[in-house]
C-alpha cells in the first residue's frame, strides 16, 4: 500500500521515506501544497496522512472537509497541537488513524504505518464483504412498556439506528457567523430530538450538524421508519415556524439495525461496527435530502409505508432502499429547493 | 404616570378617547392624576376594552414613550392577576390568550361582539361526503368524522387559531393574530401532510378520507353565534374552496399568496381562478418512482 504524507515540513519524516525489506510500505512525504490534487486521485489507492501543523484554521477546515467529500479516502490525521476538537467525528468520516497532542508528530513510524495500513485494509475488506449482524453476539431486545424501561446503561442491545445530518456543512459554514449557525443547529437539533421523543426514541449522539437516535426495538417491531416518515413530512414546518436559517435546510436520513453497548453519556468513545456502519451510510451512500434504509430496516417498516420505499442499490454488501420524498403541489420537484434527486 | 400619558395609552386602544370629555372636566382645568386613572379604567371596563389597555401599558414599559422609559410598579401584580383569571400574556404577539386550562372562546377572549376586524380564514370541507354517507356505517363514518374534526383542531389550536363552526363534514376556523394567512396556510397544510399520515396508519374506512382546504383573507363582523357570521370574506372562502379546490389540496387566495414569502410560496402552483384571475394551489404528492 501507498502512504502519502502531506505536510508543511516534510523534512521532520524524512526518515520514514527510506524504508528497506519485503513489507516495506511506500512512503511518499509530499509539500502540503499538492493535497487537493492528491486526494481525489488517492481514493482506494493509499493511505494519506495529513500534518495539521502550520495550518491556519481555515485551510485545516477546508482540507477536512475536502476528505469528507473523498470518502474513499483513508486518512490519518496528525495534530500534535490538538487542533481537532471532534476527533470520533473523523472516525465517522473515515479516519483510521489520529495522532494528537499526547502521542506527538514522533509516534508516525513505520512500524505504526504498518499496522494502520494492515487496520485499514481490514476495515474495507469488512465493509465490502460482511453483513455486520450476522456476527454479532445475541444482544438483548428491549420489551418493556416504552423499549427504555428495560434498557440497562452498560449493556449491549439491539436498536434501530437512525441518523440524521445537515447537507453541505461547509456551505453552511461559509455562509452564516458562527454563532448564528450554532443557534440554527440548535434549533435542528430540538426538532429532531422533539420528533424522535414522540415516537419513542432518544437522540443519542449529536455533534454540530447531526447526530443518531436510537429506538428500541420492541417484538421486534420499532416507530423508527414512521419517525422518519414524519421528520419528512415535518420539513416544510420545520424550515417556516422554527428554523433560524433564512433559507430551506435540506438534510439527509438514513435508518438501520444494530447492537450497540448502551451508555448515557460519552458516547463519543463507544465502539459499535453497527454505528460506524449507519454513520458510513449516512455520510457516504446518502445523497443530500435523501431517507435511506437497509434492508433490516425496510422490514421494520408496517406493510402500509412499503409502497413508498424503493431500492436504492448496495453499500457495503447490503441492500440498501430509499423512502420516496414528498413533492409540492404539482409534483414538480424544481419547486422544492431542499429536494435534490 | 402622568395624566398626558394615561390619555396617550388610552388612545392606543380607543383612538378618539378624550378623558376630559369623558369625565366631565372642562378641558381647560387639569385633571388630578388619580381621578383620571379612575375614570380611565372604568370606561374601559364598561366598554370590554381592559385587557386591550393592560396590553397597552405592557406595550409602553417594554419600549417607552418618546425615548423615555415608562415604569409602572405595579403593573407585574395587574398581570399576574389577569393570569391567574386563564389568561397568558404572549410577549410575541403582544395579546393576552386564553391559557390551557380554560375555555377557548371564538373571540379569544378579546374580541367584541359585531364588531369587525381582519382575520385570516380556513375553510375545510370532506371531499365526497355524500358518497361516504351512502357506502358505509353510520357509526363508522361519524368515527371517521370525529377523527378529522379532531385533527384539524389541534392544527388550528397549535397555531393560536378557533374553530368558529363545525357542521358534520367540516368547518370554518379563524386566524386572527400577527402572521394570521401565514398561520391559515400551514395550518391547512398540516392538516393535509396529518390527514396522509391518519389514511396510511390509522382509519377505520376502507377508502382513504380527503378533505378540501381553502384560506381567504379580509375583514369581517365577529359574533359569537359564527352560524349567523356571513359576509364577503366568509363567503369568498366556501366559494374557493368549493369550486376550486381539489380533494387533498389547499388552495390560498392571492391576497393570501403574496404574504407566504419565500420558504412557503415555491411550493405553490398558479391555477385559474374566479373572475380569470388566480389562485394558488398546494397538494402532497411524492416523487415518481
Amino acid at each position: 500500500m501507498k502512504v502519502l504524507v502531506f505536510t508543511r515540513t516534510p523534512s521532520a519524516f524524512a526518515g520514514l521515506a527510506v524504508q528497506k525489506g519485503k513489507k516495506a510500505l511506500r512512503i511518499e512525504v509530499l509539500p502540503m501544497a499538492g493535497v487537493r490534487d492528491a486526494i481525489p486521485a488517492s481514493a482506494n489507492e493509499a493511505l494519506v496522512y495529513l500534518d495539521l501543523r502550520g495550518l491556519g484554521e481555515k485551510e485545516r477546515d477546508k482540507t477536512l472537509s475536502l476528505l469528507n467529500k473523498h470518502p474513499d479516502v483513508c486518512f490519518g490525521i496528525i495534530d500534535p497541537a490538538g487542533a481537532v476538537d471532534d476527533v470520533a467525528a473523523l472516525f465517522h468520516a473515515g479516519a483510521v488513524d489520529y495522532i494528537g497532542k499526547k502521542l506527538g508528530a514522533g509516534a508516525l513510524t513505520a512500524r505504526r504505518l504498518s499496522k494502520v495500513a494492515e487496520y485499514s485494509r481490514s476495515v474495507d475488506q469488512a465493509s465490502d464483504t460482511l453483513d455486520l449482524s450476522e456476527d454479532m453476539p445475541e444482544p438483548m431486545s428491549a420489551e418493556g412498556s416504552d423499549g427504555w424501561s428495560e434498557i440497562v446503561p452498560g449493556r449491549e442491545y439491539r436498536f434501530a439506528f437512525l441518523y440524521i445530518e445537515a447537507d453541505d456543512a461547509e456551505e453552511l459554514k461559509k455562509r452564516y457567523e458562527p454563532a448564528n449557525l450554532a443557534s440554527a443547529m440548535e434549533t435542528f437539533r430540538g426538532f429532531i430530538d422533539r420528533t424522535v421523543t414522540q415516537h419513542g426514541g432518544r437522540l443519542w449522539m449529536w455533534s454540530r450538524f447531526g447526530g443518531l437516535a436510537l429506538f428500541p426495538l420492541r417484538g421486534g417491531t420499532s416507530l423508527a421508519p414512521q419517525c422518519g416518515l414524519r421528520i419528512l413530512l415535518a420539513r416544510i414546518f420545520y424550515d417556516v415556524e422554527e428554523s433560524l436559517l433564512p433559507g430551506r435546510l435540506s438534510f439527509r436520513m438514513a435508518l438501520s439495525v444494530g447492537s450497540t453497548l448502551y451508555q448515557k453519556s460519552n458516547t463519543g468513545g463507544i465502539v459499535s461496527d453497527g454505528i460506524n456502519s449507519i454513520f458510513h451510510l449516512g455520510q457516504r451512500f446518502a445523497r443530500p435530502g435523501q431517507f435511506l434504509l437497509t434492508e433490516e430496516a425496510f422490514e421494520l417498516s408496517p406493510q402500509q409505508l412499503r409502497g413508498y420505499i424503493l431500492p436504492a442499490g448496495t453499500y457495503e454488501g447490503r441492500r440498501i432502499m430509499r423512502m420516496l420524498r414528498p413533492v409540492p403541489a404539482a409534483g414538480n420537484p424544481e419547486n422544492d429547493p431542499a429536494c435534490e434527486t | 404616570m402622568h395624566v398626558d400619558l394615561m390619555e396617550k395609552v388610552a388612545r392606543m386602544v380607543i383612538s378618539d378617547y378624550d378623558v376630559h370629555e369623558r369625565s366631565g372636566f372642562p378641558s381647560n382645568i387639569p385633571i388630578p392624576r388619580a381621578d383620571a386613572a379612575r375614570h380611565i379604567l372604568r370606561d374601559f371596563a364598561q366598554e370590554g376594552y381592559l385587557l386591550k389597555l393592560i396590553e397597552s401599558l405592557i406595550e409602553v414599559t417594554a419600549h417607552g414613550d418618546m425615548g423615555r422609559e415608562v415604569r409602572i410598579p405595579l403593573l407585574p401584580r395587574i398581570i399576574a392577576e389577569i393570569e391567574e383569571q386563564g389568561y397568558r400574556y404572549s410577549a410575541e404577539k403582544g395579546v393576552f390568550l386564553e391559557a390551557g386550562g380554560r375555555e377557548r372562546t371564538m373571540g379569544w377572549g378579546t374580541l367584541h361582539e359585531g364588531k369587525t376586524y381582519e382575520f385570516a380564514l380556513l375553510r375545510v370541507d370532506i371531499a365526497g361526503n355524500s358518497k361516504l354517507v351512502r357506502r358505509y356505517p353510520k357509526a363508522l363514518i361519524s368515527a371517521a368524522y370525529s377523527n378529522v374534526r379532531d385533527l384539524v383542531t389541534r392544527s388550528v389550536e397549535k397555531r393560536e387559531g378557533r374553530i368558529w363552526s363545525w357542521e358534520g363534514d367540516g368547518g370554518l376556523a379563524a386566524f386572527y393574530f400577527i402572521d394570521k394567512t401565514i398561520q391559515a396556510t400551514l395550518c391547512g397544510m398540516e392538516v393535509i401532510h396529518e390527514l396522509f399520515i391518519y389514511n396510511l396508519f390509522k382509519r377505520d374506512l376502507p377508502e382513504p378520507v380527503l378533505v378540501r382546504l381553502a384560506v381567504h383573507a379580509g375583514p369581517c363582523r365577529f359574533l359569537q353565534s359564527a352560524k349567523e357570521s356571513a359576509g364577503d370574506t366568509i363567503r369568498r372562502a366556501e366559494m374557493l374552496e368549493s369550486r376550486y379546490t381539489l380533494p387533498g389540496c389547499l388552495t390560498v387566495s392571492p391576497g393570501v399568496f403574496t404574504d407566504l414569502g419565500s420558504k412557503l410560496s415555491p411550493l405553490f402552483t398558479q391555477v385559474a381562478g374566479p373572475d380569470n384571475g388566480s389562485v394558488y394551489r398546494y397538494g402532497l404528492e411524492w416523487e415518481k418512482k
